[in-house]
């Protein structure tokens, strides 16, 4: 049996940007249920659980972080946060409580479908999927049972600490990263407050797989909240 | 019997006196009482100094004069008795302001100018010297008798505290006001980018939608219309950014989150907005390895190269090449941005920085808004750093951005075997 198309919950208090996802979405194929309201959502959320949800952090009646908790209490589908610029504080507190990714505002209809994509895909990837050790995109290939990292196919050798955060990044191939969580990841829990480590980090292991480290391809910053490694789409 | 009359007339005379002094006393208490009393009645310095000038006149029968002093140091007469003579308005002033910068009485009766026909008092409060206090008495040895200078400095310090009383209250209400306003302007800035920001990226969205349907769909004039509509409200969404972050900056709320970058990070990131931007527009940076972390705000940072590699990518035909290096000098590092296009206006280098400038001649096709080097110089200067721009001798324009780095990085420490694998 073939399932229906993926089914989109968005929640967004403006009539305008609303619209506008509706048509994106609906323009895509997907099946979209929209919410006004932090409760409207969770009671639709809780009639026909949503593959995936779009939601803003701005919402009039509730804390979004609120309906962010209440929905990760039960909902295993990706969560993607639309948010704008400058607060990085709430992005952050976002992907702490279980957001998987999200997108500034104003972003293009492209950034917003390729986001969803890679979400959904995560989702339903399969158990051999995730087991799999090799992870590929473009000319960089991480052997994760091996513990080799390859750039075009020549052998790079990595510090144990620049290969601990490559692989943890792997892990979490295309999923946004706070700071928070990397350090504790690969530094342990004495040292979450020094992102600095980390960019050194992240600028010496750019060096040795990026062909141009200020342009990366792989390792991506998202300023001001963490980092994220690219996959292909 | 001689004795004993002579012994009561004494006795009286004693007594008498005594009265006299008791009914001094209770004059002068009571007219300061009256003097606390009024002044704690009004509120604002001219009432205060009026209701001081009129009760002076009155304990002292004579015409007063009061001079206010600014916070500055300045002297202004704010209180004059109406028959207060104006000759030699200058050198009682300049009497006055020694008063006011000893805190020592002068003129009449003391020893400094005592030719004068006026006793000077300062009006000392708690935190500083608020004013000066001249009176005219119609009786010129009034105040040789040391019991009157006493009660009027009295009354002057009495006065003087009132006056503080008053410009404290003035200044919680100032503060207050302040807070007021600011949370007033930042309602509006937030329903400025609610009000206008989100119907604007709507409206571009939308218009992009639209073009991306497939191509039967429009006419090639309908495509033109969609595609000014798409222009114009982004172009409308980025004003609207900028100015809410040149009022954000100018605000002086901006409380910089400092933190220990690589400049290598914060150059990407500004690349990565602007892949799309650039993509006609070859880029070649160009960063020296062993730069120092620089300890600034990333997100702010981010802004200054997004807003020069934007205006370079503006300002320039498309193929023009743009350049982006670094060094390190003493303890300072410099950040050039440089292109080869057609240059800056001769003799622009510095107005480009003024808000609303706006580079090129009116008509070309390339418009800013005239605020992206302005937000540039205010982050620079924020973090103690400059930028200037020039034309390059070779063609082009270039900015130069520079940062100081004087504190010592922290150490990161390395691992293990950081030395032994090669890369």
């Amino acid at each position: 049996m073939k399932s229906a198309e993926p089914l989109i919950l968005v929640v967004e208090d403006e009539r305008p940007i609303r619209r506008f996802l509706h048509l994106a979405l609906t323009g895509e194929g997907y099946r979209v249920l929209e919410a006004e309201t932090g409760e409207q959502a969770l009671r639709l959320a809780a009639q026909q659980p949503p593959d995936l949800v779009l939601l803003d952090l701005g919402l009039p009646d509730s804390d979004g972080q609120e309906v962010l908790r209440r929905l990760r209490e039960w909902l295993q589908a990706p969560i993607l946060i639309l948010s704008v610029r400058d607060q990085e504080q709430q992005k952050i507190a976002a992907l702490d409580s279980g957001a998987d990714d999200y997108l500034t505002k104003p972003f293009s209809t492209g950034e917003l479908l390729a986001r969803i994509r890679v979400a959904l895909r995560h989702a339903t990837r399969s158990a051999a999927e995730r087991e799999s050790s090799v992870f590929v995109c473009g000319n960089l290939k991480v052997d994760l049972a091996a513990r080799r990292v390859f750039v075009r196919n020549h052998e790079v050798h990595l510090t144990p600490l620049e290969y601990k955060l490559l692989a943890t990044l792997v892990r979490y191939a295309g999923k946004v990263l706070t700071h928070r969580f990397l350090l504790q990841q690969v530094w342990g829990p004495h040292h979450l407050e020094d992102t600095h480590y980390l960019r050194v980090f992240m600028a010496s292991l750019r060096r040795k797989l990026e062909e141009e480290p200020a342009r990366p391809r792989y390792l991506l910053t998202e300023p001001g909240v963490g980092y994220r490694l690219a996959v292909e789409s | 019997m001689l004795i004993i009359g002579l012994l009561i007339s004494g006795l009286t005379v004693r007594l008498r006196e005594q009265l006299r002094a008791a009914e001094q006393l209770g004059q002068r208490t009571a007219a300061l009482f009256h003097l606390t009393r009024q002044l704690s009645q009004v509120a604002g310095l001219d009432f205060l100094l009026s209701i001081a000038g009129k009760q002076l006149e009155q304990i002292f029968r004579g015409q007063v004069i009061i001079y206010y002093r600014q916070p500055s140091g300045e002297l202004e007469v704010r209180y004059r008795h109406k028959d207060f003579p104006w000759v030699q308005d200058e050198k009682l002033q300049s009497l006055a302001r020694w008063v006011a910068e000893r805190n020592q009485p002068a003129g009449l009766g003391t020893d400094i100018v005592p030719s004068a026909n006026v006793f000077l008092v300062p009006l000392v409060g708690s935190q500083r010297t608020v004013g000066v206090v001249g009176i005219l008495p119609a009786d010129s040895q009034q105040f040789a008798d040391p019991e009157q200078q006493q009660l009027l400095e009295t009354c002057a310090s009495l006065i003087a505290l009132a006056l503080e009383r008053d410009q404290s209250a003035l200044e919680a209400y100032e503060a207050q006001r302040q807070i007021e306003s600011e949370q007033i302007r930042n309602a509006l800035l937030n329903s400025l980018s609610h009000d206008l920001r989100t119907p604007l990226s709507a409206i571009s969205c939308a218009a992009l939608r639209l073009l991306e349907l497939p191509s039967p769909s429009f006419s090639e004039t309908q495509r033109e219309l969609l595609q000014t509509i798409a222009d114009e409200s982004t172009h409308l969404a980025r004003l609207v950014d900028k100015l809410l972050e040149m009022s954000r900056l100018v605000s002086g709320k901006v409380q910089l989150n400092l933190q220990w970058h690589v400049l290598e990070e914060i150059i990407g990131s500004a690349c990565q907005r602007l892949k799309s931007e650039l993509a006609q527009h070859p880029l070649h940076v160009e960063l020296p390895r062993g730069l120092p972390l620089l300890y600034v705000d990333g997100l702010l940072l981010e802004q200054v190269f997004f807003n020069l590699l934007e205006n370079a990518v503006r300002h320039t035909p498309p193929g023009s090449q743009i350049f982006l290096s670094a060094r390190q000098v003493n303890r300072h590092v410099e950040i050039r941005v440089a292109d080869n296009g057609p240059g800056l206006p001769a003799g622009a280098e510095t107005r480009i920085f003024e808000k609303f400038f706006r580079g090129g001649s009116p008509g070309q096709s390339h418009r800013g808004v005239g605020l992206g080097l302005a937000i540039c110089q205010t982050i620079l200067r924020l973090h103690g750093g400059e930028i200037y721009a020039r034309n390059r001798p070779e063609g082009g324009a270039e900015f130069v951005v520079r940062l100081p780095c004087e504190q010592q990085p922290p150490a990161v420490p390395l691992d293990e075997e950081a030395s032994s694998v090669p890369a």
